[in-house]
Parts: C-alpha cells; sequence; structure tokens
C-alpha cells in the first residue's frame, strides 16, 4: 500500500520500538566493543589497554575451556538434539495412534523454566538420594556415582537434559511438516517408496527451512547457557563444565573484571553472528539450488 | 527381506517413542511424588510412594520460604508474575504499533524491517553490562520495572516476529484501501480494524513473550539485589545451597514456580502450537 501523506504517522507508529531496539540492541553492541578494550571495575575511571583483555583471555585456562564447552554445546546441538527432534517428528508425523498425546507431553518440559529443569536433574544425579544411582542400585550396580563431581561425567551431565528435551526443536519441524501437501507421500506410495524413503526424498528436502531455524534457535540458546552449569556445578568439577556466559556472570559479579566481560562478550557475538551468516547463507543456497 | 525391514523401523520407532516419553514424565513424577513426603522419609527411601498426602512443604515455602528462613516464595512469585506482566504489555504494544505500520511500502522499510528481526538469534547473554548500566542509570536497578524493561527489549524481536507475520498474512490489503477510501483515518483503522483481526497474533506472542519472561534468569540475577524485586526463578535458583537440608520443600519449591505455566500450556495450547509455525514461514 502506498500512503505518503500517512508518512509522519507511520513514523510515530514505528518509533517506540526502534527505540528498544536502539537501547537494548545497537547501544549494547557499541559499548561491548568499547568496554572491551578498556580496564574497568565499574566504579573508578576506564583506561585504555588495548587488546589486553584478549590477551589476558587466552591465556586463562579456565576461559578456553569456557569457549571450548560452550562450542561443544553448539556442536551437541546442531548434531545431537537437531536430528533427535528430527527423528520424533518424522515418526510423529506419521500419525501413530496417540500422536498427539505424544506431542503434548514431549513438549511439555520445555515450558518449563532451564533454572527448574537444572533442579530436577541435579536432583535426579544426586548421588546418595536421586534417582538414577537409585534405579542402577534396584538393577544390581553397587557404588555412589557422583555424576556432577565426576571429572569424566559432569560435562555430560549439565548437557544431558538439553539433548533430550526436544521439543520446542520437534514442534517446529512438525509445524513445516504439516505443511507439505498430502498427494506427494500418495505418488511416493503408488511408486511403491517405503516410509523412510518418503522421509529422505520428500519431507527432509522440504523443511530445510525448519533444520535452518532450529540449528539457528538452538545455537542461540547455546551460546545463551548459563542455567545448567549455574546450578548443576557452578562450573565445576575444576572448571571443567564453565561455558562463556557463566564466564562473563563470574568475571562481572566477583572478579569485577568488567573489561575482560565485555572482551568475552566480544567473542560471543563474533561467533553468534558467524553462525547466524553462516546459516542463513547456506539456507539461501540450498533453497536456490532445490 | 523388505517387510523385515520396515518392522525393525518400526519398532525403533516404538522404542524410541517411549524411552523419550519415559525421560519426560519420570523426573516429574518423581519430583511431585517426593514432594509431599517428610525430609526423613525422602532420605529413608527415595522411591517409596508416601505415607501420607500433605500439603505441609507447599504451605510451608509459600508462606515462610520453609526451613531455609528465607523469604516465603509467594513473593517472589508475585514478582514475577508482575515483571512478566509488565513485560509482555510493554511489547505487545510497541510491536503492533510497528507491525501496522510495516503493512504499509515507505522508504526505509526493509532497513526497519530488518533492525526489528535481527536481534532474535543474537547471544543477549554478551549484553550483561550494558544492560546492567542503563538500568542503573534509569535507577531502576533492584526494581521490577527494571527487570521487565530489560526483558521488553530483548523479547521485541520475538513479539516483532510473531504479530508481524500474523498481520501481514490474515489482513487483506483491499480491506484497508476500502476503509481508507471510506475516509477512515491511519489511526481508526488500526483501532478498528487491525487490531481485531489480528487478536489470535496477539495472543499467541503474549503466551510466548509471557513464558519467556517468567522463565528467564540471568538478568534477574543481575538486576535485582533484595527481595522486593526478586523473581521466582532466582529465588528457586539459589535453593540448592539453601534447601538442601530438607529436600521435598526443595521439590514443592520447583513445582509452585511450573505450575503457572503448566496451567498456561494446558488451557492455551492451541495457541502455542500455532505460534511455532511462524518460525517457519518465510
Amino acid at each position: 500500500m502506498q500512503f505518503k501523506m500517512y508518512k509522519k504517522q507511520i513514523l510515530f507508529y514505528i518509533l517506540p520500538s526502534i527505540l528498544f531496539i536502539i537501547v537494548f540492541f545497537m547501544y549494547p553492541f557499541a559499548s561491548v566493543l568499547y568496554i572491551s578494550i578498556m580496564k574497568w571495575d565499574g566504579i573508578t575511571k576506564m583506561a585504555y589497554v588495548g587488546l589486553n583483555n584478549f590477551r589476558y583471555l587466552f591465556s586463562d585456562k579456565i576461559f578456553k575451556v569456557s569457549l571450548i564447552n560452550t562450542i561443544r554445546w553448539v556442536l551437541i546441538g546442531t548434531f545431537v538434539h537437531v536430528p533427535l527432534g528430527l527423528a520424533i517428528a518424522l515418526i510423529l508425523a506419521k500419525k501413530p495412534k496417540g500422536w498427539s498425546v505424544y506431542r503434548n507431553i514431549i513438549f511439555l518440559p520445555n515450558t518449563f523454566s532451564i533454572v527448574a529443569l537444572a533442579l530436577i536433574w541435579y536432583f535426579m544425579l544426586q548421588p546418595n538420594v536421586g534417582l538414577i544411582n537409585q534405579i542402577l542400585k534396584t538393577l544390581g550396580f553397587e557404588g555412589e556415582r557422583a555424576w556432577l563431581a565426576d571429572t569424566h561425567t559432569a560435562l555430560i551431565s549439565t548437557q544431558l537434559p538439553f539433548i533430550l528435551y526436544i521439543g520446542f526443536t520437534m514442534l517446529i519441524f512438525l509445524a513445516q511438516i504439516s505443511t507439505i501437501p498430502a498427494e506427494y507421500y500418495e505418488a511416493a506410495e503408488i511408486d511403491g517408496a517405503s516410509k523412510l524413503q518418503q522421509d529422505i526424498y520428500i519431507t527432509i528436502p522440504l523443511i530445510k527451512r525448519a533444520v535452518g531455524i532450529n540449528i539457528l534457535f538452538n545455537t542461540a540458546f547455546c551460546l545463551r547457557m548459563i542455567e545448567y552449569p549455574f546450578i548443576m556445578t557452578s562450573g565445576g568439577p575444576a572448571g571443567l563444565t564453565y561455558t562463556l556466559p557463566l564466564y562473563m556472570y563470574n568475571q562481572m559479579t566477583r572478579a569485577r573484571n568488567y573489561g575482560i566481560t565485555m572482551a568475552c562478550g566480544v567473542i560471543t557475538l563474533l561467533l553468534g553472528v558467524f553462525i547466524i551468516m553462516l546459516i542463513t547463507f547456506l539456507l539461501d543456497y540450498l533453497e536456490r539450488r532445490w | 527381506m523388505f517387510k523385515r525391514k520396515s518392522m525393525f523401523l518400526r519398532f525403533l520407532a516404538t522404542l524410541l517413542i517411549t524411552f523419550h516419553i519415559c525421560f519426560d514424565l519420570i523426573p516429574v513424577i518423581w519430583i511431585f511424588v517426593s514432594s509431599f513426603k517428610t525430609n526423613f522419609e525422602f532420605i529413608k527411601s527415595p522411591i517409596k510412594f508416601p505415607s501420607k498426602l500433605s500439603l505441609e512443604n507447599y504451605i510451608s515455602v509459600l508462606t515462610y520460604g520453609g526451613s531455609s528462613a528465607e523469604e516465603p516464595l509467594w513473593k517472589f512469585l508475585l514478582n514475577s508474575f508482575i515483571v512478566s506482566f509488565v513485560a509482555t504489555l510493554i511489547v505487545l504494544s510497541v510491536t503492533a504499533l510497528a507491525s501496522y505500520a510495516l503493512l504499509y511500502s515507505f522508504p526505509l522499510k526493509r532497513l526497519c524491517h530488518f533492525l526489528l528481526s535481527f536481534g532474535l538469534f543474537l547471544p543477549t547473554s554478551a549484553f550483561m553490562i550494558p544492560y546492567f548500566i542503563i538500568i542503573s542509570k534509569l535507577g531502576l536497578y533492584d526494581t521490577r520495572l527494571g527487570i521487565s524493561l530489560v526483558y521488553s527489549g530483548m523479547t521485541i524481536p520475538l513479539g516483532f516476529l510473531i504479530i508481524h507475520t500474523y498481520m501481514r498474512d490474515s489482513i487483506d490489503s483491499e480491506l484497508i484501501e476500502a476503509a481508507f477510501i471510506d475516509g477512515a483515518s491511519f489511526h481508526r483503522i488500526f483501532k478498528d480494524i487491525v487490531i481485531p483481526l489480528s487478536r489470535g497474533g496477539i495472543l499467541t506472542a503474549s503466551i510466548f513473550l509471557w513464558i519467556n519472561s517468567w522463565n528467564e534468569l540471568l538478568y534477574a540475577l543481575l538486576l535485582s539485589q533484595s527481595e522486593k524485586s526478586r523473581t521466582i526463578q532466582v529465588a528457586i535458583s539459589s535453593m540448592i545451597a539453601t534447601y538442601t537440608a530438607n529436600y521435598p520443600q526443595a521439590f514443592a519449591a520447583v513445582l509452585l514456580s511450573i505450575l503457572p505455566v503448566v496451567i498456561i500450556y494446558i488451557l492455551l495450547n492451541k495457541y502455542i502450537l500455532t505460534g511455532l509455525s511462524f518460525y517457519v514461514k518465510k
């Protein structure tokens, strides 16, 4: 619609939300970059230190662990969580008996806060009263395993609830699968294609968009991940479960190194922007090719 | 050969779904059942059913914070209600206005669209210090409004995505043109035509926004100091330190924090499902 005379009204209607974007996205972006090259404790005057904060980060063992762990979170999200969500969506899309009940049960934990899920799994994995060890005990496995304190199992234990609770991812897949015309499958059925072949050659190529969106959502989720390690392990044992946000949180609230916190923020943002660009580019490319 | 393969696949599929349903339900059921026990009973036998069903744990955490001797939980639940309600209201109003304006074409429209949606996937955890500075400068540190404002800012892209897509798909441009020819003003068209027609989208967006704010931890943690602005998530997140003396009370507190969301999910399930379809629309 072209209504030139409405220019002023349009401006008025858009302004409030643009203002919010400026205050809560654009200014913070600039501020993160600026503070990352400063030495600052939040109270005294800032001092320019160049790239010293970044140098410090890459000499800090805990930071390196945090960075590697966050990348692991993203990779697990992309290559375990999303495929698992896809598999379950493909099964439920066949509408087996009771599928909508299953769908609702599978999605339910995704409405809970991560704090609640982290607490529930903290209790589940408790060495002496936790349900996991109780079950293992009744099955005859002796010895109380301290899942969250053991250096071999701590990281995967904090990631376990995220890997399993694929409800949100599954629903996004189901939403796009439901837009595929039924005739496609009827035609394939007549040609004698098995259900698996229908999934591989019809469904999956047609839901590339949902795959991309899911990878983006889960990447954003993983880059923001603080709750699971914060609640289940506080970053321990020996700092092995740290993530970038938890590292930033501790640098900010305990060490009061604002400059280092924001240097870490720059790296988080770079990682985010890089992945967003990569996925949108791939998605565009694939959608044009096929 | 062919038959056997498909039977095997079917078996695998059943197994996967069964396992998943167990993972979804068993932890919640365990916590729920145990929340009725006394601490002594729980520690003695963590997987037995309680001897009697008493609401004592729920009542004690709600009214005096349980054995941790913290503030009563109802205060934090109330704070969370207010924070997420205000945040949702702010986002709904500003994004509804913007989405309507974007139904028209005007210079820089593409730029506006980009600005309103590019933040959707950004890791906002990187903004800890700027958000802290903004809220402190506004004098809103340790207030519910301060937390609401940050939540609004962070979720504008989400609100915009849902409401804009809904308006674009459900409102015919001819309808607006006809109203315009009939002499309706810009604002009148918004109030009397666009808003009533986008009710479904607004309701869907409000559920998503409300749940998002209810569940957020990081910025509630950074921006509140005292119990007057502490949200339920912050209150229960420190529970492992304070409640380990009494597991069943901790379970009751966790379940109380989940309850509002579960009620919404049961009642408005349909809108959540349609809401998710907006993510895959172009």
